[in-house]
């Protein structure tokens, strides 16, 4: 699930012609990381957020900073970390901005669902974007590389500079401290609890309770 | 909630198997392009560190210091500290020289001049560049925006232009002017700014103009880190014992080693009489009755006469600029205010954790800019939170 590595003979001559400021290869570099990196950062960011400028923060990023790339890790990893850095800094600056918006987050449409269904998944995906915000950074990062992304402790410890076991002890925490925000939050236990019953908003209170399988 | 662990584990497959929406990308590409059109090339790839070659670095730089230090702490030096670095006389900057280039600033025009040059603008700012320097003009219409990209440049704006319309960005860090003279250098990977008169604000270039996250005032001088100006330190200097350091040749070849020398001057090793940060009105040879007078620091009840007005106005502020909210809707904002007051009453400089709307922001600054403390001994640090 992530990046795809490129430290194939062609990515390497990539990455090093980008190094000597070869743009035409940073073009083709940008085409064939592009997809990935706007994964990364959407599943990093949550919906609504400034993808489309992180991307472009991004690629400006690995622009300046490629000549700093010295081949001892993977590009894909190198790349990675870098994306995940830009995509924390945007947090932390749209943190730091008091947000005087009631702006509801755009709608992601996903064509395959009913509409329902559709709202249903959007309202699940924001209460749980809602409860990674009220997590520190590193448990957010090693929690979304590995439960979404699908990265392994050890590469995410090369990701983020730490030894596996403390990404390990990392994962630990994020994932006890949602559970516990799930059953302390009575507002957020109560929508996480009404989304795991498919159709909840038909029924009447009381109803049976019916869980995902 | 039957099992949140479950949920969880469900909600994070559902999140794994939605696709990010569709993006635009060949409008993307062409401005990531557009960006590293203005950028220098990549650093050249570094080799593969080993720690003999760390341990010689480190052994260079501290050599470097060294020397530095020497310069500076020499017994039998007469002159005044200077920072180690190649200096250019304060007048060029506020004397236009005779290669002035009046309003030739255009969007896109890029500037790096093989000897000292100067340009003025719109006859309200007029800045000079060392030769080396490298600097593009992203803006020159109501407002100037400049990129400095390597050197230094030093300004001087004319008094009373409106708050942000004299920008230079370095990164994502800008520094803003409030009508006034100040000089920028743009190292490897920070931003230092020295003030001569009036008042900078150094913040985060936003897609919307620049946020001030830190204000310095005459005889400042702070190094930011550039992306945004997150990280800063602060001293102070003296324009007329200290020439600004407007020049992008330096012999001390990382930051690191000029700090390191102008930390060893700041702790006291320094010929005396002469303290190169240190403000004068801090050091007499003898307190007079008045000052002995005076209380150590400031303290909030001590500060409270100029305080209360000063956070009255900055809500004064707030609600001019929160005023187009819908009715109906009631918007909670908590900042922290963090001042540093010099002891003779200045602020030095003040901080807004988070920022404030921008308009907010801007008004605010300016009534932070202009409030004047009681007088202490020392400098003083205050802490004020504030609540919308």
């Amino acid at each position: 699930m992530g990046i795809v590595a490129a430290n194939d003979n062609a990515g390497d001559q990539i990455v090093s012609r980008c190094q000597q400021g070869d743009k035409a290869a940073f073009r083709l570099l940008f085409e064939k990381h592009r997809a990935e990196v706007a994964r990364l950062v959407y599943r990093i960011l949550g919906p609504g957020n400034d993808l489309e400028d992180v991307v472009q923060d991004v690629f400006i990023q690995v622009y300046r900073s490629i000549g700093e790339f010295r081949g001892s890790s993977r590009f894909s990893t190198w790349l990675h970390r870098l994306t995940v850095n830009v995509a924390l800094m945007n947090l932390r600056a749209k943190r730091a901005r008091p947000n005087l918006s009631d702006e509801l987050p755009a709608n992601v449409p996903s064509p395959s669902v009913a509409p329902d269904d559709d709202a249903m998944r959007r309202e699940r995906v924001r209460v749980f974007y809602e409860l990674l915000d009220r997590m520190s950074e590193k448990k957010r990062t090693v929690f979304i590389l590995h439960e979404i992304e699908g990265l392994s402790p050890g590469e995410i410890a090369e990701i983020v500079g730490a030894p596996a076991l403390t990404v390990r002890t990392r994962l630990f925490y994020a994932r006890r401290e949602l559970i516990q925000l799930l059953r302390e939050q009575p507002a957020l236990a109560g929508l996480a609890d009404v989304m795991i019953r498919p159709g909840s908003a038909d029924l009447a209170p009381g109803s049976s309770r019916e869980t995902l399988p | 909630m039957n099992d949140p662990a479950k949920w969880l584990r469900e909600t994070a497959k559902i999140v794994a198997d939605t696709p990010p929406p569709e993006l635009p990308w060949d409008r993307i590409e062409q401005r990531v392009l557009d960006q590293i059109e203005s950028c220098p090339a990549p650093r050249p790839p570094l080799s593969p560190e080993v720690p003999w070659q760390r341990l010689v670095a480190m052994a260079a730089i501290a050599a470097a210091s060294i020397v530095g230090l020497h310069r500076i702490t020499h017994p039998l030096s007469t002159s005044a500290y200077r920072p180690p670095t190649a200096v250019v006389s304060q007048r060029s900057v506020t004397r236009l020289p005779s290669r002035s280039t009046p309003d030739a600033l255009l969007p896109g025009m890029r500037l790096h001049p093989a000897q000292p040059a100067s340009y003025e603008h719109g006859g309200w700012v007029s800045f000079t560049l060392p030769a080396g320097a490298d600097l593009t003009v992203d803006r020159s219409d109501d407002r100037v925006v400049l990129s400095l990209l390597s050197g230094s440049v030093g300004v001087a704006v004319a008094p009373g232009q409106p708050a942000g319309s004299f920008v230079i960005v370095a990164g994502k860090t800008a520094v803003a002017v409030h009508g006034t003279r100040f000089h920028v250098v743009r190292r490897a990977d920070c931003v230092l700014v020295q003030v001569e008169e009036g008042v900078v604000s150094v913040g985060e270039m936003s897609r919307t103009g620049p946020t001030a996250r830190w204000l310095l005032g005459a005889h400042d001088q702070g190094t930011f880190s550039l992306d945004g100006a997150r990280q800063a330190s602060f001293s102070r200097w003296s324009p007329w014992r200290q020439a600004p350091v407007v020049a992008s040749q330096s012999p001390v070849a990382s930051p690191v080693a000029e700090a390191a020398a102008e930390s060893s001057a700041e702790s006291g090793n320094v010929a005396k009489p002469t303290r190169p940060h240190d403000d004068p009105t801090t050091h007499t040879a003898k307190p007079s009755a008045e000052e002995d007078s005076l209380p150590e620091q400031l303290t909030l009840a001590l500060a409270d006469p100029t305080i209360s007005p000063m956070v009255a106005s900055i809500h004064e502020c707030y609600r001019s600029a929160a005023s187009t909210l819908a009715p109906g809707v009631k918007v909670t904002v908590q900042s922290s205010l963090s001042i540093t007051v010099a002891p003779d009453g200045h602020v030095v400089f003040a901080r807004f954790d988070p920022p404030l709307k921008p308009d907010a922001q801007v008004c605010a600054n300016g009534v932070v800019q202009n409030a004047k403390f009681p007088r202490a001994a020392r400098q003083s640090q205050l802490q004020v939170e504030l609540q919308f």
